[in-house]
This record gives structure tokens, C-alpha cells and sequence, in this order.
């Protein structure tokens, strides 16, 4: 009887994997296998509110610092040679970040020659990894063919490290994709603020700003969970974050409006740093790049 | 003791049946999302995040992300049609909507002239049905110059 019992929970039970496999005979009636792919019966009935966490992307920065007048320098990157030096899963990951950052300021630069060097670093670390396979050769060979369109290039990196974070997140190790995030946020900052000295007032309000995106790269991180790798960078950020205290916000409602149909989001806080504030940040930025890169 | 190791092998077959359930559904979820939302960022380039999530009738989800001044951005929210026609408002740092998709639109086209936090906020609709289906939501982001 036991026997027939535990063979009949282990029958239903294959059943469910088979039923939801297939979307169930319930299953939705659309066509297409990606369509019929993203849906089936639900074994869940409780509501849940699921909280996503994101940042702007280390392309992003170096496009509004570009913006600035600001100019580029090879000499600020980190050097290429150095990758190989990396040979634990959490280096690897956080210099991935870092030269994924150098990688996206080069490419909006329009440096393409250093772009493709610095492509074919992140390939290899990322193989290192084990995500070797989300820039196959065919992507090198792409990048290779567009090396003079600045569009195709920024596309590729981009879809290369849109790949890379969810095939780390899909494979259990969100961890490592926070370190990649954090670090590369680090490394973009550090070389937006190489030239803090002579900053026009445009780059010294762009830097401030970037008190918002911190709070998005730290909401991100510390909603992983905190393996000890994670926790270092974490921890090594924080002269940035105190450094940023001191940066001023000054309220204002935002304005909506439209300019030949696209929408227009105008006002919002205003954020300022003083040249005393912005030499702070400086020094912890260069301080917290210089460990993650060691 | 034989009752307790039943019950036990039974537990760890059942966690077993319920993770390689989540895993599958996740991994249809990234080829949905990869097949049929990366193409509405169609002439922007895509954010490196990827947010998605299987969801029942009656979720929600919500994004909170800082935009930058002077940059155009796109955000879509995809689902699958299992799920109905999916409603989704935007919320700027005063917790005040400045838009929804009340016509239907599964994007949202704009410009940031200064750099501010904006909060996406999307609601499956509720159904009465009996069977409760599941689908695919992502949240995506795409920016130009």
C-alpha cells in the first residue's frame, strides 16, 4: 500500500514537471515558440510585489561626461597587460567591471583601436569567468568590421554586457554580477574625475549627480546576497559614499512637458559640489579604484 | 525512523520539483524577453540590466533607476498576452505620477533635462479565473544621444 502510495506521488509529481514543461493543457493560446515559452499555469496563488534593482550603465556616464568638453587619455585607463594577473572569480569579476568601464569610455571617445584591445581583455576574463561564451568570435568579428562606426560599437558592448550580467545572475552568481556592476561604477567615476581640477562647472554638476547613481549601484549590491567577495567592495566603497554626504540637494518639483510628441521631464532636485567637496570625491574615488584594481 | 526518512525524501523531492520548476520557468522568461521585448529598444541602446519576472494576475513590479540629464531614453514594459493588457505608471522622486499607459502603450518615450530618480510601477490586472496562469514581465531600458 505504502509502495503504491509513494509511486503515485512520484507519478503526479513528474506529471506537474511534464505539465508545466508544456505550458500545461490550460496554457495560454498564443503561437510561437518564444510566446508559448514565457507562460504557463500557475502552482502560486499568493500576490507578490516584486522589487527590480538597476543602475545606469558606466556607457551612460561616459556619454554625459563627454558632453562636458571632457577629454580622453589613455594613460587613465587600466592597463590591459594587467588581466592576466587576475586569477580568482572575484578579481576577475571586478576588474571585468573595471575594464568594461575603460572599454565604454574609449568607445564613446570614438578610440576605436583601444576599444578593440580592451574587447578582446574583457573576452578573455570573461572566459575566465565562465561566461566566455556571451562575446563569441562572431561578436569580435562584428566589432572588428564596425571598428569605424561608433553606433555599431557602443550596440555591441552593451548587448555583450546586457549577455554577461544576466548569464551570471541565470547561473547562481548574482554575487560576481554586483562586483562587475559596482567596479565598473567605480572605474567610470575615477575617470570622469581625472580631470576634477580643471573641471567646467557643467562635469563638476555631471560628478555630483552621480550621488543618485551610487545609491542605485549600492541598492542593487547589497540586494544580492552578501558573499564575502561582494562585501570587500562594498565595503571599499564606502570613503566614496562618505565623501558624497557632503554634496548639496537642493528640492524642486519636476516639470512635464512636450516637444514634437516625445515627452519632456524637466526640474527635479538639483545636485551641486563645492571644488573642496569635488577633491574629496576624488581622493576616495582614486583610493577605492586603486584597491579594486590591485 | 522509516516514517521520518519517507517524509524526508519526500520533502527533498518536493524542494527538488519546486526549484527545477522556478529554474525552467526563468529560463523561458530570458528567452521570452530576449525574443520579444529587446525589439521594442529597437534604435536605442539597451541598459546592461536585465529585469524580468515570472508574474501572476494581481503582481506588481516596480523599478526605481536614475536617469541622466541631456540623454533620450525608452522604457518598455513587455508581458506576455497571458497576462492581459499590463498597467504601468511612472512616479518621479515626490512620489507624484507624471505618466501611465492609460492608452495602452507597452513604452514610454522621453527626455531627462536634469538627472533625477524615476519609479516604474507595473500592475497585472486581477483575474476571477479559476486557473491562474503565469507570465513573463520585463522592464527594460534603452537610451541614445
Amino acid at each position: 500500500m505504502k509502495k503504491l502510495r509513494n509511486s503515485l506521488f512520484l507519478g503526479l509529481s513528474a506529471g506537474m514537471i511534464v505539465l508545466a514543461g508544456c505550458g500545461g493543457p490550460q496554457g495560454p493560446t498564443t503561437s510561437g515558440d518564444s510566446l508559448s515559452q514565457g507562460a504557463s499555469v500557475s502552482q502560486r496563488t499568493k500576490r507578490l510585489k516584486k522589487i527590480f534593482r538597476a543602475a545606469p550603465t558606466p556607457m551612460e556616464t561616459a556619454r554625459i561626461v563627454q558632453k562636458t568638453g571632457a577629454s580622453f587619455s589613455l594613460d587613465h585607463l587600466h592597463s590591459a597587460m594587467s588581466a592576466s594577473n587576475y586569477v580568482t572569480a572575484d578579481r576577475q569579476a571586478v576588474n571585468l567591471g573595471v575594464y568594461g568601464a575603460d572599454l565604454s569610455y574609449a568607445t564613446i571617445f570614438e578610440q576605436n583601436a583601444v576599444s578593440l584591445t580592451y574587447l578582446e581583455v574583457v573576452k578573455s576574463l570573461a572566459r575566465e569567468l565562465g561566461v566566455g561564451d556571451v562575446i563569441g568570435d562572431d561578436m569580435l568579428e562584428r566589432a572588428e568590421a564596425n571598428r569605424a562606426r561608433q553606433d555599431s560599437l557602443v550596440a555591441i558592448v552593451s548587448e555583450a554586457f546586457f549577455n554577461m550580467n544576466e548569464k551570471l545572475k541565470s547561473n547562481g552568481q548574482e554575487d560576481l554580477s554586483g562586483m562587475l556592476v559596482a567596479a565598473g561604477w567605480v572605474e567610470s567615476l575615477y575617470l570622469a574625475t581625472r580631470h576634477s581640477d580643471a573641471a567646467n562647472e557643467e562635469l563638476r554638476a555631471r560628478i555630483a549627480e552621480q550621488k543618485l547613481v551610487m545609491q542605485d549601484v549600492l541598492d542593487l549590491v547589497t540586494s544580492y546576497e552578501q558573499s564575502p567577495g561582494l562585501k570587500e567592495v562594498v565595503d571599499t566603497m564606502q570613503p566614496i559614499v562618505q565623501a558624497f554626504e557632503a554634496v548639496e540637494k537642493e528640492e524642486a518639483n519636476s516639470e512635464i512637458s512636450k516637444s514634437g510628441g516625445a515627452i519632456v521631464i524637466g526640474g527635479g532636485p538639483r545636485y551641486t559640489a563645492s571644488e573642496e567637496v569635488l577633491a574629496q570625491i576624488t581622493e576616495a574615488v582614486t583610493a577605492a579604484r586603486n584597491q579594486l584594481v590591485k | 525512523m522509516s516514517v521520518m526518512s519517507n517524509t524526508m525524501k519526500h520533502t527533498t523531492f518536493l524542494l527538488a520539483l519546486v526549484t527545477l520548476f522556478a529554474a525552467q520557468a526563468n529560463a523561458q522568461c530570458r528567452t521570452f524577453t530576449k525574443k520579444n521585448c529587446l525589439p521594442v529598444l529597437d534604435g536605442y541602446v539597451q541598459n546592461e540590466n536585465y529585469n524580468s519576472a515570472v508574474l501572476i494576475p494581481g503582481d506588481e513590479a516596480e523599478l526605481e533607476l536614475t536617469f541622466l540629464g541631456g540623454s533620450d531614453y525608452r522604457v518598455a514594459v513587455c508581458s506576455h498576452p497571458v497576462l492581459g493588457a499590463v498597467e504601468f505608471d511612472v512616479l518621479d522622486e515626490q512620489n507624484i505620477r507624471i505618466w501611465s499607459n492609460s492608452d495602452g502603450s507597452d513604452h514610454l518615450d522621453f527626455r531627462m533635462e536634469n538627472s533625477q530618480r524615476l519609479r516604474f510601477r507595473v500592475k497585472v490586472p486581477d483575474t476571477d479565473a479559476a486557473i491562474l496562469h503565469e507570465g513573463c514581465v520585463s522592464i527594460l531600458i534603452g537610451n541614445k544621444e
